[in-house]
């Protein structure tokens, strides 16, 4: 298991010397003015690998047009990017380089459907006709990837599983992302347009990228208190009734078929759906998927941090956590080839048949298992914050990530009114990491303190913590 | 119903285990630097001789002689990179005795096709 930091010897907590609060105040103004930055760097290898690539996925732009991996995969927005995030940014945000680089003007973004729909433009079946061979897709979260982009048919990278050049692995992911999103010109030409990273580079992005998230899938079933979470889990799991669990093995990204059969590819019929939403504005062409040309399959996403992290499927076809569990009970999922490989599997050759009440309890337990996975997210930050986190940006970031896990574990829950005394818990372990983030010498308290309220919730949410 | 659903599942994930790389941006990688496969899953030399009638064209480089065939699928592109010029697509005519090329091998075990080629830009003349 990766850890972005291992614990080292904790020195004396200056929070826990009283003090006066403003005095606490303006020592510590004096103290981020003089030092610059906020801690220690981290000491072991595979640590200081995991921050250095950190600092390449926030802040390197590879000599292209401003853009980095963080500008569409934002730490506060869960590595990916919704339209309504996106509407907070400014007009020059190099997200919208092509509103603003004449170069880019033509055949790199279709602005309306970026502002819109939050879709980025791919060239993925080739760039000899850039007019018109091009695809629109959502930007996945990078969490959770060391064991979702595993596969017996190797590493799986992007919604159709083939995002990466060279060997296809995640390693060589940011060397097509490179190429396709961060060009100055429609040229693309290495040493002009932008620099390819090095194998350093590429070694220090991976580390990073696995470092984030779950590092192990789930082991279902959960203790959940809530009821209809609870029976939420017991319809994902059941292969007669909501069948989730074939494809998404403990709410991950491996499906048990013929037998554990790892990451796959699927044809659900996204498709073919009626009346989604990038159609309805135009401009949005078909999507092939897998290979060039493709055979009409996607990669299977894990969902651990599914109800966080809307609009969902390749094309951002559905906004709401509801809307995607409900696709599996209509014709378009039904009438697909993964459709009719479950009706296959069933004994009664049944395929997915959910009333309302049924898809409600599923994205309920979605929604409490991605709160869960956010409490602990945070706590582990928290712990990382009391410790130390290298770079005064490397440190705001932390504390962004914290600060948004926090909202996330609240709106998902709030969202479907579950566990309110747990959202109550949830609002006081926000305010106290903010207390955190706010200071440097009352920093540990204030996060343990959050650690504390963070807990609590847990508590109330599963039987044992 | 089990034993048709095998078939399907079989059926289904027959693909998995084909290619899972992108070629789309391959084509912008300089030759030699396509990442985790230059090296292990190419070769890189000179070309030494074309068989146009079998599209095989034989390679000479550090590692020694190889000799790889070209499908009529199989993409071409011309790195023209240290002229500051966009990559070509090319085709099997471009495959001329003494151009520097980089094979990938589709199956890097067998070593007889190619899954797709660069060729050097020849030098502007003087």
């Amino acid at each position: 298991m990766t850890r972005l930091t291992e614990p080292g010897p904790r020195a004396a907590d200056p929070g826990d010397v009283r003090t006066g609060g403003r005095l606490v105040a303006v020592a510590d103004t004096l103290f981020l003015v003089a030092c610059g930055v906020s801690a220690r760097p981290p000491q072991d290898p595979q640590a200081a690998l995991v921050a250095r690539g950190e600092r390449i996925f926030f802040e390197e732009t590879f000599d292209g047009n401003g853009r980095t991996c963080g500008t569409c995969h934002r730490a506060e927005e869960n590595f990916s990017i919704s339209p309504a995030f996106i509407a907070t940014l400014p007009a020059d945000d190099p997200l919208f380089v092509a509103e603003f680089q004449p170069a880019l003007a033509e055949n790199f973004e279709k602005p309306e459907l970026m502002r819109r729909f939050g879709l980025i433009l791919e060239n993925l079946d080739g760039f000899d006709d850039l007019a018109h061979r091009f695809v629109m897709r959502g930007v996945p979260h990078v969490l959770g990837l060391r064991h979702s982009v595993a596969s017996p048919a190797g590493p799986r990278t992007g919604w159709s599983g083939d995002g990466a050049p060279g060997d296809g692995s995640l390693r060589s992911f940011a060397v097509g992302a490179v190429i396709q999103h961060f060009t100055k010109t429609l040229n693309r030409v290495p040493g002009v347009d932008f620099r390819l990273p090095t194998g350093d580079e590429l070694d220090a992005l991976e580390a990073f990228q696995l470092s984030l998230g779950p590092q192990q899938d789930l082991a279902l079933p959960l203790p959940l208190r809530d009821p209809v979470a609870r029976r939420g889990q017991e319809i994902f799991l059941d292969p007669a009734v909501g069948k989730c669990a074939l494809c998404h093995v403990n709410a991950g990204a491996d499906a048990d078929l013929a037998g554990r059969v790892g990451n796959q590819n699927f044809d659900t019929g996204i498709e073919r759906l009626p009346d989604r939403p990038a159609e309805l504005l135009g401009g949005s062409p078909p999507d092939d998927g897998f290979g060039t040309p493709g055979d009409g399959t996607f990669n299977t996403p894990p969902l651990l941090e599914a109800a966080d992290t809307a609009p969902f499927f390749h094309d951002n076809a559905v906004a709401t956590l509801e809307a995607a569990v409900a696709f599996y009970d209509g014709e378009a999922f039904n009438s697909s080839p993964a459709g009719r490989l479950l009706a296959s599997l069933d004994p009664e050759g049944a395929s997915i048949e959910l009333d309302a009440t049924q898809i409600a309890a599923i994205a309920s337990f979605l929604r409490v298992i991605n709160s869960l996975e956010n409490i602990r997210s945070s706590i582990e930050l928290l712990e990382r914050a009391a410790d130390g986190l290298g770079s005064r940006r490397a440190g705001a970031r932390a504390f962004a990530r914290i600060l948004a896990d926090i909202d996330d574990a609240r709106g998902v829950l709030a969202g479907a009114g579950l566990h309110p005394d747990a959202v109550a818990h949830l609002k006081r372990a926000r305010a106290m990491a903010k207390e955190a983030s706010e200071s440097h010498f009352l920093r540990g308290r204030h996060a343990r303190k959050a650690i504390g309220e963070l807990e609590q919730a847990r508590g109330l949410m599963t039987e044992s913590s | 119903m089990r034993g048709p659903g095998m078939a399907i599942v079989f059926a289904v994930l027959a693909g998995a285990g084909t290619a899972h790389a992108q070629r789309a941006t391959e084509r912008y990688i300089p030759l030699g630097q396509s990442p985790g496969v230059s090296g292990p899953r190419t070769v890189i030399g000179t070309i030494v001789a074309v068989e146009p009638s079998e599209r095989r064209i034989d390679l000479e480089g550090p590692a020694g002689r190889a000799s790889v065939r070209l499908e009529e699928s199989t993409p071409v592109w011309i790195d023209r990179h240290a002229a500051g010029l966009p990559s070509e697509t090319g085709s099997f005519a471009d495959c001329q005795v003494g151009r520097m090329a980089e094979v990938a091998y589709a199956d890097p075990e067998a070593r007889q096709h190619a899954a797709w080629l660069k060729l050097r830009a020849e030098a502007p003349a003087p």
